[in-house]
């Protein structure tokens, strides 16, 4: 059923994150080829005024507004499908569906988690169109080399795998928030906001107790675990740890609520 | 296999100090087709509500053919709420491929075959289609699935008069006597002919509930009229 629950989820959400990349990418490219010093001659020959550094600067200022919009949009979207397709009118038939409420979460985290990835990833590719320049390629790979001899093979599983579990954990806070809404019988939109900032301030102390206590024992463990690496890659399991805990805490809290205290009105 | 497929014992909802269903207790035997007839704001949508588990109740339970609402419950249940609740840019053979997805008793032949007597394109969104065709789409969803148990709120409300007889022909036409229709209307005349059972509904609370031949031996009267009789204003 989770496959299934993603097949349409993707088709859903595909739809309106497709088009956007593809104009987000043709508008880099556009921005790669304006030269503002060949804009500048030409409108001094031919117009005499700036007319087609006008249009470069605007091309290069909608590319920002799609960056920046896209990053929006990918916000917006994962909130949207959540708390229109599961709590809103939608919600009749999602929730007739013979599936789990815990199917549910799951199937829009990760569809979350895949555009919030990718909408990172085409707004990299889109600044590497614009920028990329001869030699680039070998600074990359130079990087990439620094890193892998700082935190070994283990690095490239650890920090992505990190990155995943803070992008998971802060996707379920929205989710749990948004949950915690729903029960109110009033101000559902309201009482969500309240609920996330109270989320947030919760989740921050309590990573702050927990980083401030519980280092000493941490350290020993991960040395253990990383063997000899515990210097550079234990960092990230204090980021990790709390990620994975703070999630799995919102997520058991937003299947409760989907699954007992459900009130689609 | 129960003779019961749907009992409720104190089966309560309240939003705030307002009960809509209130200690209802019910046994629907499998095998009919059942009114719930009750006017406006007298807790037909809530029940069938609580039914599907789209609400959670204050207080008591409800059980369809033994089962808590859930999953089991879902996989005999089709029900059709009063809300338009499909996504619109998709096309009907979309939502057609989504149903047979998640529904092992979904029938695409009886589907498609009812949209074309209703000469309701496939290939069409349910974006460009009038309110009273969506609900058409709806309804023939719904009854292309072979369940066991039918739960249809207003399903004649939102169409025109001449669609009614149709659309009362389909739920006859996929009637099968061992499953169980239970659908709410206030629009009783439209659907008396086709009653077995009625539970007429006041303020949340179940008022009457009695085979239709029941109330013709006893009373002599129409559903329709004792209707207006017990809820008169």
């Amino acid at each position: 059923m989770l496959t299934k629950l993603l097949k349409y989820e993707f088709k859903a959400t595909a739809r309106l994150f497709l088009p956007f990349y593809l104009v987000l990418l043709v508008f880099a490219l556009v921005n790669r080829f304006i030269d503002f010093e060949q804009l500048v001659a030409i409108d001094a020959q031919v117009f005499g005024f700036g007319v087609l550094e006008m249009f470069g600067f605007l091309a290069r200022l909608l590319y920002f507004v799609l960056v920046v919009g896209i990053q929006v949009m990918t916000l917006l979207i994962l909130l949207q499908r959540f708390y229109k397709s599961l709590l809103g009118d939608e919600g009749y038939l999602m929730f007739t569906l013979p599936v789990h409420p815990r199917q549910h979460i799951v199937s829009k985290l990760i569809a979350a988690a895949v555009w919030i990835t990718a909408s990172g990833l085409v707004t990299a590719s889109s600044i590497m169109i614009i920028t990329a320049r001869a030699g680039m390629w070998e600074v990359l790979q130079r990087a990439v080399s620094v890193f892998g001899s700082a935190f070994g093979v283990t690095g490239f599983f650890v920090f992505p795998g990190a990155l995943l579990a803070v992008m998971a954990s802060g996707i379920l806070m929205i989710y749990a928030a948004v949950a915690l809404g729903h029960i109110s019988p009033r101000h559902k939109i309201l009482v969500s906001l309240a609920w996330y900032a109270a989320l947030g301030f919760a989740s921050t102390t309590l990573l702050f107790i927990f980083l401030t206590r519980i280092r000493a024992p941490l350290q020993e463990i991960t040395g253990v675990i990383n063997d000899g690496m515990a210097i550079n890659l234990g960092i990230v399991w204090y980021v990790l740890l709390p990620a994975v805990v703070l999630g799995a805490i919102y997520f058991v809290l937003t299947n409760y609520i989907l699954e007992r205290r459900l009130n689609l009105e | 296999m129960s003779d019961t497929i749907l009992e409720c014992r104190n089966l309560t909802k309240t939003f705030g100090r307002i009960a809509a269903v209130n200690e209802v207790t019910l046994s629907i035997p499998r095998g009919n087709i059942v009114g719930l007839l009750g006017p406006n704001a007298s807790g037909k949508t809530t029940f069938l509500k609580l039914c599907n588990k789209l609400l959670t109740p204050t207080a008591g339970e409800v059980l369809i053919a033994g089962h808590k609402p859930g999953n089991e419950s879902k996989k005999l249940v089709s029900y059709l709420p009063e809300k338009t609740y499909l996504n619109d840019w998709m096309k009907v053979s979309e939502i057609i491929g989504f149903f047979g997805d998640f529904y092992t008793d979904f029938n695409s032949g009886k589907a498609y075959s009812m949209l074309e007597k209703l000469n309701i394109n496939p290939k069409d969104r349910l974006k460009t289609m009038s309110r009273g065709t969506r609900e058409k789409v709806q309804l023939i969803l719904v009854m292309s699935r072979e369940a066991q148990l039918y739960l249809l709120d207003e399903p004649i409300g939102g169409v025109d008069p001449a669609a009614r007889d149709y659309i009362l022909d389909i739920i006859l036409e996929n009637y099968d006597p061992a499953t169980t229709i239970i659908l709410s209307t206030h629009l009783i005349a439209d659907i008396e002919k086709i009653l077995e059972q009625v539970v007429f509904l006041k303020e949340g609370r179940v008022v009457f509930h009695r085979s239709v031949e029941q109330i013709r031996e006893e009373s002599g009267k129409s559903v329709d009229s004792l209707f207006r009789e017990v809820f008169r204003c």
